[in-house]
């Protein structure tokens, strides 16, 4: 299976309260891959892809800070025209709704990481590269 | 003016009724009620023993929960064929406490209403607004009922829409004003909107207020932002719903209408009565009541009561403004709320856990309750729209067991505030 291990993290909006969290991964010693915060009025998620994922999650939860494992995907973005559109095409096709999608860049190489429903995310991976759409192992 | 002769009557005429009528209401429930003959029999207490006021003290007292133990209609002491009406307030558990009339009642809920309208100035002459909310709650249909029994002209306008109120309470002349506190103090302030010299604009004389508790500075400022008097109205659907007692304009206290309520003051700890003019809870028999009548029901409000005679000519003794609560219910809006009440709806959403603080707090002039619940692994679905549903199901769930209108704010795990290790559950941010 192509699944990531996504660590999604509830943060209140308050100010200061993702300096909290940074404070707690730097002091861990983790390595961000990627981050999204997303924002919802009164609270945010705060979506991480980083390495050791489930030792994070547990020292995290051991501090009292609510925090959730997502698997996702992960598609390689290739330098051409429309590139997206086909990956989203695809999955329309298939059925499929993207719950969510941001995308990461890593020097020479960048990803559309997606979230669809767990019962889907197979059949996403397999749709896609029947098209020819490289699904990566790690970002 | 006096409504009923019976509320200046002397001092012996008044317990000479209360007596009699306090021997037939413990008659009534003994022989109808299995509730009341159980627990007048567990304490050994015959009705026929009952000689004077003081006699109440050897009967049991009745609590919201006994209400509850017996939803819906298991304290009725008439037939449903003969009952008339039905109210209902919000229970401390989902389920509500149910109040029952005859036509009997009605007249005494009627008749008590007629004093506190004329108490407070009003008679046929008058146009009545009615801003208290219409529906299971006894506050909007108790002052209507009331005003046409006093031959006045009534507006059911009921709670809400502020600016259409205002238009109605100008084109229909309104000299009565019958509302919560809060309330008309939003309205007085978004009439002055339309100026300083808004009164100008308006025909109110008098105004009737109840429901929650208020402060000496809200009822001045209520009188001074609308320039008419001040007359504050207590009741409780337990009971009647309002016209228990109100206050006339000599005095800040409430005239309890004695004929038809036998009001005592205990130590809420020890339920022992405490002295004339001391503090404590105020409890409550009803003396003519048919199809709910009520032994010593312990209201949790605390007051001091006084029978020293007061310049309005009226004997009816006087209850101090409340002063406050014997147990942890809040006045959200005119609507009391239990913690407990919200517990129970935070333990029946999905996926919520119970860590919860309710935290009471005023927006302008009206009061707003916001619900902090603390967020788990459970809950934290890694999607905005899920969370806010799970904000939005409980916040439709307190509006529909509850009646009130609150704020959900999920927050992080242990981000609210413990004391020793226990949660702190209501903070009330309210105070003058």
């Amino acid at each position: 299976m192509k699944t990531i291990e996504q660590l999604s993290i509830f943060l209140e909006n308050r100010t200061g309260r993702l300096g909290e969290i940074t404070q707690r991964l730097a002091d861990m010693g983790v390595s961000i891959r990627t981050l999204e915060l997303v924002e919802a009025g009164d609270f945010g998620i705060l979506r991480l892809i980083l390495p050791e994922v489930q030792s994070v999650k547990a020292q995290l939860n051991a501090q009292g800070i609510s925090a959730k494992i997502t698997p996702v995907f992960a598609v390689e973005i290739a330098d051409n025209v429309g590139c997206f559109h086909r990956v989203v095409s695809a999955l329309a096709q298939e059925g499929i709704d993207i719950a969510y999608t941001y995308t990461v860049h890593n020097g020479a190489q960048g990803a559309f990481v997606i979230k669809t429903a767990g019962k889907d995310i197979t059949r996403a991976i397999a749709r896609l590269e029947h098209d020819g759409i490289t699904v990566l192992d790690a970002v | 003016m006096i409504w009923n002769k019976a509320e200046s009557a002397p001092r012996e005429a008044i317990e000479a009724t209360q007596v009699a009528r306090l021997r037939e209401t413990a008659r009534r429930v003994y022989a109808i009620s299995p509730f009341y003959k159980k627990k007048f029999d567990e304490l050994g207490v015959n009705p026929e023993e009952i000689t004077c006021v003081e006699d109440v003290q050897k009967l049991p007292f009745t609590k919201k929960k006994d209400l509850r133990d017996h939803y819906p209609f298991g304290l009725f002491c008439v037939p449903m064929s003969e009952v008339v009406r039905v109210h209902s307030s919000s229970g401390t558990t989902g389920k509500p406490t149910v109040v029952g009339y005859n036509a009997h009642d009605m007249d005494v809920w009627n008749e008590v209403m007629a004093r506190v309208y004329t108490m407070s100035g009003a008679s046929a002459e008058d146009v009545v607004h009615n801003g208290y909310g219409y529906g299971l709650f006894t506050g909007g249909l108790g002052f209507h009922t009331g005003a046409e029994t006093i031959g006045a002209a009534v507006v059911p306008a009921s709670g809400g829409f502020t600016d259409r109120q205002l238009m109605l309470m100008r084109d229909f002349g309104a000299t009565v004003l019958a509302c919560t506190p809060s309330f008309a103090l939003h309205l007085a302030e978004v009439a002055a909107k339309a100026g300083n010299d808004f009164r100008k604009d308006y025909k109110l004389k008098t105004g009737i207020f109840g429901a929650e508790p208020t402060s000496k500075g809200l009822k001045e400022e209520v009188a001074k932002a609308w320039g008419i008097d001040y007359h504050e109205v207590y009741g409780l659907s337990e009971i009647i719903g309002p016209g228990v007692s109100c206050s006339c304009k000599h005095s800040d206290r409430l005239h309890i209408f004695e004929d038809h309520f036998l009001a005592e003051i205990i130590d809420p700890k020890t339920g022992e009565v405490l002295p004339e003019g001391e503090r404590g809870e105020l409890v409550i028999t009803t003396l003519t009541k048919q199809a709910l009548p009520i032994i010593r029901y312990r209201t949790g409000d605390i007051t001091s009561i006084i029978t020293e005679p007061c310049a309005c000519g009226r004997t009816h003794a006087r209850m101090e403004s409340i002063v406050g609560r014997a147990d942890d219910m809040l006045i959200v809006n005119g609507v009391n709320v239990y913690p407990s009440q919200v517990e129970h709806v935070i333990a029946n959403a999905e996926g919520v856990t119970l860590n919860y603080q309710i935290i009471a707090d005023k927006k302008g002039h009206l009061d707003k309750l916001e619900i902090l619940v603390e967020v788990s692994d459970a809950i934290l679905v890694d999607n905005v729209g899920e969370m806010e549903r799970v904000k939005k199901d409980i916040q439709a769930s307190l509006l529909n067991n509850l009646y009130i209108n609150a704020t959900v704010r999920l927050v992080e795990p242990n981000a609210i505030e413990r004391s020793v290790g226990k949660a702190v559950r209501v903070v009330d941010k309210r105070g003058d």
